[in-house]
């Protein structure tokens, strides 16, 4: 993993190495290298892990957490707020619920309005209505509902839009989904960067939700949090994934400076997935294996990636197959980067990863393949990394 | 899982930590005092470098969330300790956004003097140095600078990284070695101005 490649900084001798780095991180003896400067940044960056409390605001602190705990602990073990919140629940739970339901149908009138309210759509006047009484939990289709609304933003060109409205079904749930919240909101953030394939992932994402909130999340809201954050971490370009190792290739495409973007991504190492979805995990378990076929500079045998499974991540099928370029329906209009479309044909790109799910589920990521050369249906759709704006 | 990553991570509790988590989730307090004991310090430091207003007040809702949901957690103290700072990357997120996209930050220089008063480390490299690595710092894109504020301050490994900032491995990688890059090109500047 650590191949010791060297890479060539824009206007310094900034030469280090993937493990130099490592070592440097991690606070290890750096094996050799001047890295005295950078060693003096992470002591000073380092320093702030000292930032202790003092004893008062720990007891403080231990006082009202366990406090918590126990108060949560007391009648018979709901298993936790978060999944219970996420759970299908049905008429008149819990008292607060009572009383909302009685405001909102004493604001209605009847309850005729409300079940008129159920079928309304974003932009109805009587969406508002629609969205509370989900929330008190009658329409039962709280997470249903709004995952039909996304998949009708896609359709309509707006992913963004779709991730957004994902994002706020999950809102309700804090702490078993946060991984998963911050996920979505990266890809939001580098949507600009995703591939031409981000329709299918936002799709793929939606189904994952749809499917697992289907069967109610309780039992594995930590383990639906992590699958959806997976899914979330595959949408945005993995521009970023390959430069790491540049291997002699100066100048990495970037996701983050816009200097040195397009068209460095040596062949276009289009890893083809056979299936319809690219990369697409075939488990039953939905989790999705991302493909990613690197993009390996001409002459290099391709690099399969995979990445490794997250702790608990429950069927995960993680290979990297270039899930961007080759099966899209439509990429001409949005990929267009002139100067970088495949100087070098023959670049062989081959992805393949597994997923080794440790439990439920056989999400079996196979990004495996290989492309010479641009798919033939879809001349300028790219490497990752060459879609972005220079 | 397979992992490139050295680990070189504090385990504060060790073996005991079995023990502490399963009475934390009985909600002892001597349990939570330990276990935030443990991880406060990180986790502060990680929100005060990200600019978090009140780094102190932002831990302690985040263990608080913590201990909210520590019946679902299961794992090692490492796995904890990663989960915890899932956790408080939301919380920084959220307290952001709630305080409008761009938020008044505390700017580093002002953290360090106000809090590492009287410790021996600031010898080390002088004042003006400090300031210097700082100012670089500060510089970096918003991933970079999440990226090795977890992997220096939070001990956490390329792979919870990724996890916590919700991006792929790869994209932590080439996100460490840019700002690390960037910062020494800094740094080398302000030596040949000087």
């Amino acid at each position: 993993m650590s191949r010791p490649s060297d890479y060539r900084g824009e206007m310094f001798n900034a030469t280090i190495s993937d493990r130099e780095i490592e070592s440097l991180l991690t606070g290890s003896p750096a094996q050799n290298g001047d890295l005295s400067d950078l060693a003096g940044f992470v002591e000073m960056l380092r320093a702030f892990e000292r930032l202790t409390p003092s004893e008062d605001a720990v007891e403080r602190f231990a006082t009202a957490a366990a406090a918590q705990v126990r108060a949560a602990h007391a009648p018979t073990a709901a298993p936790s707020l978060s999944r219970d919140r996420m759970a299908r629940r049905p008429l008149g739970l819990r008292p607060q619920v009572a009383a909302m339901l009685t405001t909102v149908l004493l604001i209605a009138g009847s309850t005729g309005v409300a079940v008129a309210a159920d079928t309304a759509a974003p932009g109805d006047r009587l969406y508002w209505l629609d969205r509370t009484v989900e929330n008190i939990g009658i329409g039962d289709g709280k997470a249903d509902e709004r995952l039909e609304e996304a998949r009708v933003l896609v359709t309509e060109g707006q992913p963004g839009n779709a991730l957004t409205h994902v994002l706020e079904a999950l809102d309700a749930a804090d702490d078993d989904v946060a991984q998963a919240r911050t996920a979505i909101d990266a890809a939001i953030e580098d949507l600009e960067t995703a591939g031409p394939a981000i329709d299918e992932q936002v799709t793929a994402l939606l189904d994952y939700l749809s499917e697992n909130i289907g069967q109610g999340i309780g039992a594995d809201g930590r383990e639906f949090g992590l699958g959806v954050a997976e899914l979330a971490r595959g949408i945005t370009s993995d521009d970023e994934t390959e430069v790491t190792e540049p291997a002699g290739e100066p100048a990495p495409s970037s996701g983050d400076q816009p200097e040195d973007d397009a068209g460095t991504n040596g062949g276009p190492g289009t890893g083809n997935g056979d299936s319809a979805a690219p990369g697409n995990g075939n488990g039953n378990s939905a989790a999705p294996g991302n493909g990613n076929g690197n993009p390996d500079p001409p002459g290099n045998p391709g690099n399969g990636n995979g990445n490794p499974d997250p702790p608990g991540n429950p069927g995960n099928g993680n290979g990297n197959g270039n899930e961007s370029g080759n099966t899209n329906p439509d990429p001409p209009g949005t990929a267009d980067p002139p100067e970088s479309s495949n100087p070098d044909p023959s670049g062989n790109g081959n992805g393949q990863g597994n997923g080794s799910p440790p439990g439920n589920g056989s999400g079996n990521g196979n990004g495996g393949g290989q492309g010479t050369g641009p798919p033939p249906e879809s001349p300028s759709a790219s490497a990752p990394g060459q879609v972005k704006k220079p | 899982m397979s992992s490139a990553t050295t680990r070189n991570v504090p385990v504060p509790l060790g073996e005991t930590f079995e023990a502490t988590l399963r009475a934390a989730k009985q909600g002892a307090d001597w349990a939570w005092a330990d276990l935030y004991r443990g991880l406060a310090g990180p986790v502060t430091g990680y929100l005060a470098s990200r600019g978090a207003a009140e780094p102190e007040d932002l831990a302690s809702e985040t263990f608080l969330q913590v201990a909210r949901n520590i019946q679902g957690f299961d794992g090692d103290e490492a796995a904890f300790r990663s989960w915890v700072f899932v956790i408080a990357h939301r919380r920084l997120i959220d307290s952001r956004r709630a305080r409008g996209r761009r938020p008044a930050t505390t700017p580093l220089t002002e953290l360090e003097t106000s809090h590492s008063g009287g410790d021996v480390e600031d010898e080390a490299v002088s004042q003006l140095v400090t300031v210097e690595m700082q100012a670089a710092f500060e510089k970096l894109t918003d991933i970079q600078r999440d990226v090795l504020a977890l992997r220096i301050i939070g001990h956490l490994t390329l792979e919870e990284t990724a996890e916590v900032v919700g991006k792929r491995v790869g994209a932590v990688k080439a996100a460490q070695r840019r700002g690390l890059l960037a910062v020494r090109e800094h740094l080398e500047l302000e030596r040949v101005s000087r």
